[in-house]
């Protein structure tokens, strides 16, 4: 993968997940990370190689195709990306309304959500009047409240407090345990020794296991 | 716990605070208070065109040549008398001198017309229904009465009266599928803007996986809906001021219609709102389709 005519970022990454794993991928700041997971979610075009998602090659998908395959995965990035005029519920609610949901249909799982992330109380806030660590944590919100297949998530527990982070955690394994395969770039060694997950690292662009050179 | 109390309320997606939306709805108002001028004239002159029409039907003019003055009673009430047999349930009527001088008042001026000039001997018949006499029979069966005349079934005024009123009406519609077309262009414009201007909300819905006819769906919702607002402010000016107009026409016949108003005007206004949303929505719906499908194809 390369950006333009620039250097290659990533070569030879050859990564597998397995349906309802989960994953944590580490690595320096600018080891690639990040492009790696644009990959996975499709929002960037890789050079060459093959990148097959839900059994489908992303790079003959349709653009119909591509967007149905969005709609199976959940997206935590490091900028949250929350839309600035639509509320906290409404910017959670969004991918549900992109399903075409009735209000009445989600309401109630949207609510119960905020709550387990700890934003019940900020429902009717809107993004530029919290913090980052409520931001990233309505964000969070956002990428698992339609129960994806699939969970990516560029460095989740950044910007919050151990606690919070603790219990953003157990909504990932949560999840996890009920089918959504998980892959969570960070490099907070705290957060992936605390659950039992396989661990990929990024090195000068190639992918390797465990944690190793940490 | 039962939050539904606080849930708050559903915003639109698309960002409606920084999309000069209301130079859009003032843009469209006025194009619409200026197409249902249009469409008020546009019915004005068809109704005026029927009427003069069917006024010029079911009337015809006879002018009856008398050489000597002395048989010029006689030969009307033979004129008379052959007519009410012919057209039983028409009536016949004579126009007296006065009254014919009257007539030529517009052209010859009100001063005293001298009494030697030759006023023409005048019949009309006024049909109860449209009149289906031919004119050169008419004329020939009063030739056998012993009757020289010159019968005006009106047909050529009728004529002209239906290629003015078509010509009239043509414009009217002319000038409203220019402004139809100016309404489309401009929504296309404020789409195209608002889809540049909306970036970031477009690129976090194509994230969670909006596809490009949801996307669509809302501008056209949002268009269809400022079209809607704009027909109905202009509409409601255009009302105004053609009820206006209407009040102070001039009661006089005149060559260019008046802007009169029926109760029957009001549905085609209405229609006419409806028509300015819908195209407002299509166009919208057309260019967001068409920029995402350029956006899609570039990335």
């Amino acid at each position: 993968m390369r950006y333009n005519r620039g250097p290659e970022i990533l070569s030879d990454v050859n990564m597998r997940l397995k349906r309802g794993s989960f994953t944590f991928l580490t690595g320096a700041s600018g080891a690639g990370k990040s492009t790696l997971l644009k990959l996975c979610y499709l929002t960037l075009k890789h050079s060459r190689g093959l990148i097959n998602l839900f059994e489908n090659d992303a790079s003959i998908m349709t653009h119909a195709e591509q967007q149905s395959t969005k709609r199976k995965i959940g997206v935590v990035l490091q900028d949250f990306r929350l839309i600035d005029h639509l509320n906290v519920f409404e910017n959670v609610a969004l991918p549900l309304r992109v399903m075409e949901e009735t209000r009445s249909e989600y309401t109630q799982d949207v609510v119960e959500l905020l709550q387990w992330v700890g934003l019940g109380h900020k429902m009717d806030a809107m993004p530029q009047t919290l913090s980052g660590g409520e931001q990233q944590r309505a964000a969070i919100a956002r990428a698992v409240i339609a129960k994806p297949d699939l969970l990516i998530a560029d460095e989740p527990t950044g910007n919050v407090d151990p606690v919070i982070a603790r219990r953003l955690l157990r909504l990932f394994s949560e999840m996890n345990r009920m089918g959504t395969t998980i892959l969570i770039a960070t490099h907070d060694t705290t957060l992936i020794r605390e659950i039992q997950a396989d661990i990929l690292r990024i090195e000068n662009g190639q992918l390797f296991e465990g944690l190793t050179s940490l | 716990m039962d939050n539904r109390a606080d849930i708050p309320s559903a915003y639109p997606l698309l960002n409606t605070r920084h999309d000069n939306a209301r130079t859009l709805i003032t843009v469209l108002a006025i194009m619409t208070f200026l197409a249902s001028l249009a469409l008020v004239f546009a019915l004005s002159a068809q109704r005026l065109k029927s009427n003069w029409q069917d006024e010029l039907r079911s009337s015809a003019t006879i002018q009856i040549m008398v050489e000597n003055p002395d048989m010029k009673a006689l030969k009307i009430d033979t004129a008379t008398a052959f007519l009410k047999a012919e057209f039983p349930n028409a009536s016949i009527k004579t126009i007296q001198t006065a009254e014919a001088k009257e007539l030529l008042t517009p052209w010859l001026g009100s001063v005293n017309l001298p009494e030697d000039l030759p006023i023409p001997t005048l019949m009309t018949i006024d049909f109860e229904d449209q009149k289906t006499f031919n004119a050169s029979d008419l004329k020939s069966k009063l030739s056998a009465e012993g009757i020289i005349a010159d019968v005006d079934d009106h047909s050529r005024w009728s004529d002209q009266i239906s290629r003015t009123g078509s010509g009239l009406l043509a414009s009217a519609i002319a000038l409203l599928v220019l402004i139809f077309l100016a309404c489309a262009a401009v929504s296309a414009f404020a789409t195209q803007a608002a889809l540049s201007a909306q970036r970031n909300v477009i690129r976090v819905l194509i994230q969670v996986g909006a596809s490009d006819n949801f996307i669509t769906k809302l501008f056209i919702w949002q268009a269809g809906k400022r079209g809607l607002i704009s027909g109905f402010i202009g509409v409601l000016f255009g009302t105004i001021v053609s009820i206006i107009a209407n009040l102070k026409r001039n009661t006089e016949t005149s060559l260019i219609p008046d802007l009169t108003m029926n109760w029957t005007d009001a549905l085609w206004l209405i229609c006419l709102a409806l028509c300015i949303s819908l195209i407002c929505a299509v166009a919208a719906g057309i260019t967001s389709l068409r920029l995402l499908h350029e956006e899609n194809r570039r990335s």
